[in-house]
């Protein structure tokens, strides 16, 4: 049985993790275990408790002359320690200027999320080779009175309007500071900035090899979306959406009492031969925002279910995402060669975490542990996460996206 | 005569029998996951007491500062329990209701100067949306910025430690009675900390307002009596995360003149650590002190004073002396 050695010849990355509720002391331990003072960019994690004013000075201050970017993050994974507690930071400082991705920064979702996505496309048009590994951030929450998000779907509309042929690999979370959708916010190389997209691109000497992972199961038929306006499904099969789900689950939804089930379950698309047999791939799933009692409206993380579409309640599966998690990290490892490793990033949507999903096993240690020990490790919770679905990106929800960056061969 | 069943007729009810029954079946077990969810957080707040043990214990453990411990509790306080916010107060002066910030931590950590005024002061109070608030639940609420809150407060330290979360939905359950043993159990630790810090740091004695009811008698110096500390795992423990919490320097008259011996409190031990040679074979001390604290700015990351001793100092009786003749 041939078995792959690997070997990072030269270092790509260094990734480091602090806790504390004291954001300087959280910077110094991170600060305290980067062996190197090369960086040419960090990209760095802060845990929503962390004021992103103070966190953007203190890592400014402890790494000066090296862009930061990055943002806030529900938790953190890495290596050497892993939380959602929002206490944590960690930090990936690139080394070496041949793997090192170019920023680029688009200000404008708060003018219309398309229009912002199809300015940033037309950058990375030009700036971006072919096949490409490009990662997207921006941060989640457009309004918090009344709850609205920036929709990653829409986002990644506009940009595939100006990419046209052009193929990239697009990954990429929604930022937010904790699973209860109080804010978000971006580092863009400069400072703190809210309404925004950030996007990383890597050079051609860098490929990548993605495992999306899912953990969610159909438990309902199929059901017709017969009235939708952007991501409020009013009507399925005819009846008011969220009485359609009450009376299925006999609990009320996204309401905040005792019995507040937002997150319990989610409406799933199911892709292709809606009669083929179950496949967790076959599945985009999206998240149940909140529900309007006065409207019988359900809203979903993302505007894009059309009226027509087929959808089912589908329920998260805690051993179904475990065993995602497991067969995911062993194709990433089955996709490094000898030496072409340089780094993991794990985008982890935030309620997969186990005090959220009831999994008796955090399934990020899984991606920890399973990883190979060689390759650097960066991930974060997330409220959104994006990657290439059936040829095209598209925002998931509820999944975990594993992408390993590999050294072009 | 007997009916015959037109076959489209069969096809449609045998349909609609099985989308009814998997509808039926798909909710139970949704149900049922959410049962085993509510199990699953029971579950977790028994655990959430043991790792609060763990975790409190450890931070009152690693010979830091009080500031530096009351935030390693309240750190471990906030991560285990998921809440948005943690502090920590005393009643000061005891007997008035009136409580003064020791200290805070998660969301908007930033200083509370006004404090919190209790006309009548109880010893455990939660506010949730299903029960209506209780008396002093607004004081609470308004004091921590946030709608749910858990409360308890020990009458014999007048110590008192206050969480809360800003919703009770997604992230937070909401509090409950069953949240008394999990409070209880903080503050406890809190407490426990604070107590063992008192007697084993300067620091605390400096800080006597807040840990006065500890403290027995005049402050001292705690020492390992045994280990010295050299550089190599000086920089070993800044490396895993450590830090140096305190130095002193201790003065000598030698032979060839006036030499400076630090002694380190740092994170990863108990107790103020000889500054040592190599393997720990001799005591390194420096005949320029500028020069030591010049390494520790530059090295150990150290940036707080360094308060030098006369050899003869009564707060360093404690600490053991290289040089035999000065040792009292």
């Amino acid at each position: 049985m041939p078995v792959n050695v690997i070997q990072t010849p030269q270092k790509a990355c260094e990734i480091v993790y602090g806790r504390s509720s004291s954001t300087a002391a959280a910077v110094r331990q991170c600060k305290r275990q980067l062996r190197t003072r090369d960086a040419q960019l960090l990209l760095v994690f802060c845990g929503g408790k962390h004021q992103p004013a103070h966190a953007f000075a203190a890592l400014q201050n402890a790494f000066p002359d090296v862009p930061i970017v990055g943002g806030a993050a529900a938790g953190a994974i890495c290596r050497d320690g892993c939380g959602y507690s929002g206490l944590e930071i960690a930090v990936m400082a690139f080394l070496d200027p041949f793997s090192t991705p170019e920023i680029f920064v688009n200000y404008d979702l708060l003018n219309g999320e398309f229009e912002a996505g199809r300015q940033l496309g037309a950058e990375l048009a030009s700036a971006a080779a072919d096949n490409s590994l490009v990662v997207l951030f921006y941060d989640s929450i457009a309004n918090t009175s009344p709850l609205r998000l920036h929709p990653a779907s829409t986002i990644v509309a506009g940009i595939q309007a100006s990419l046209g042929n052009k193929r990239v690999q697009l990954i990429g979370g929604g930022l937010l500071t904790n699973l209860n959708l109080t804010d978000g916010w971006i580092f863009d190389g400069a400072g703190p900035r809210k309404h925004a997209i950030l996007a990383l691109v890597f050079p051609v000497a860098v490929t990548a090899h993605t495992s999306v992972l899912h953990g969610c199961r159909p438990v309902s038929t199929f059901m017709q979306i017969t009235r939708i306006e952007g991501a409020e499904v009013f009507e399925l099969d005819g009846r008011p959406a969220l009485t359609v789900i009450e009376d299925m689950l006999q609990l009320s939804v996204g309401r905040e009492d005792r019995n507040g089930l937002t997150l319990a379950a989610t409406l799933g698309q199911k892709q292709g031969d809606p009669w083929a047999s179950f496949d967790e791939d076959a599945y985009v799933n999206r998240l149940i925002l909140s529900g309007n009692p006065d409207t019988g409206s359900i809203t979903l993380f993302e505007p894009d279910f059309a009226e027509g579409a087929a959808v089912q309640i589908m329920a998260r599966d805690n051993d179904l995402m475990l065993d995602s998690v497991r067969s995911g990290v062993g194709r990433a490892n089955d996709s490094l060669r000898e030496g072409n490793g340089l780094f993991a990033l794990y985008i982890d949507c935030a309620g997969r975490a186990s005090a959220r999903s009831g999994s008796p096993v955090e399934e990020a240690d899984l991606v920890r542990a399973g990883l190979d020990p060689r390759i650097p490790l960066m991930g974060f919770y997330s409220g959104v996460e994006i990657a290439s679905y059936r040829g095209r990106p598209r925002p998931l929800d509820w999944s975990g996206v594993l992408t390993v960056a590999r050294r072009a061969p | 005569m007997s009916a015959t069943i037109d076959p489209a007729s069969r096809w449609t009810r045998e349909l609609s029998y099985y989308k009814h029954e998997v509808n039926r079946l798909g909710a139970k077990l949704l149900r049922v996951q959410e049962e085993q969810f509510r199990t699953f957080l029971e579950a977790r707040r028994s655990r959430t007491v043991v790792k609060l043990l763990r975790e409190a214990y450890r931070a009152g453990d690693a010979g830091a500062t009080l500031e530096e411990t009351m935030r390693g509790i309240l750190d471990a306080v906030i991560e285990n329990t998921m809440c948005d916010r943690a502090a920590l107060l005393r009643e000061t002066p005891r007997g008035t209701g009136t409580f003064v910030l020791q200290q805070i931590a998660g969301f908007g950590d930033g200083p509370h100067s006004r404090p919190l005024v209790l006309r009548d002061i109880p010893a455990y109070l939660y506010t949730a949306g299903s029960v209506p608030p209780p008396p002093a639940a607004s004081d609470l609420t308004a004091f921590l910025g946030l709608d749910f809150i858990l409360w308890n407060y020990d009458p014999s330290s007048g110590y008192a430690l206050l969480i809360g979360n800003s919703t009770e939905s997604n992230l937070h359950r909401p509090f409950e009675e069953g949240d008394h043993e999990l409070i209880e159990a903080a503050l406890s630790v809190t407490l426990d900390g604070l107590s063992r810090l008192s007697l084993t740091t300067p620091v605390a004695a400096a800080l006597a307002p807040a840990t006065g009811a500890f403290n027995s008698g005049a402050p001292a110096f705690a020492i390992d009596t045994l280990l010295g500390i050299e550089e190599a795992e000086i920089k070993k423990g800044l490396r895993d995360g450590g830090g140096v919490s305190h130095i002193i320097a201790v003065e000598h008259q030698t032979s060839d003149g006036l030499e400076y011996l630090p002694y380190l409190l740092v994170s990863w031990s108990r107790g103020y650590r000889m500054f040592q040679t190599f393997r720990r074979r001799a005591p390194r001390s420096f005949r320029d002190v500028g020069r030591f604290i010049q390494l520790a700015r530059s090295e150990y990351d150290y940036p707080k004073s360094v308060t030098v001793y006369a050899a003869s100092a009564p707060e360093i009786t404690n600490l053991r002396s290289p040089f035999p003749s000065e040792t009292s």
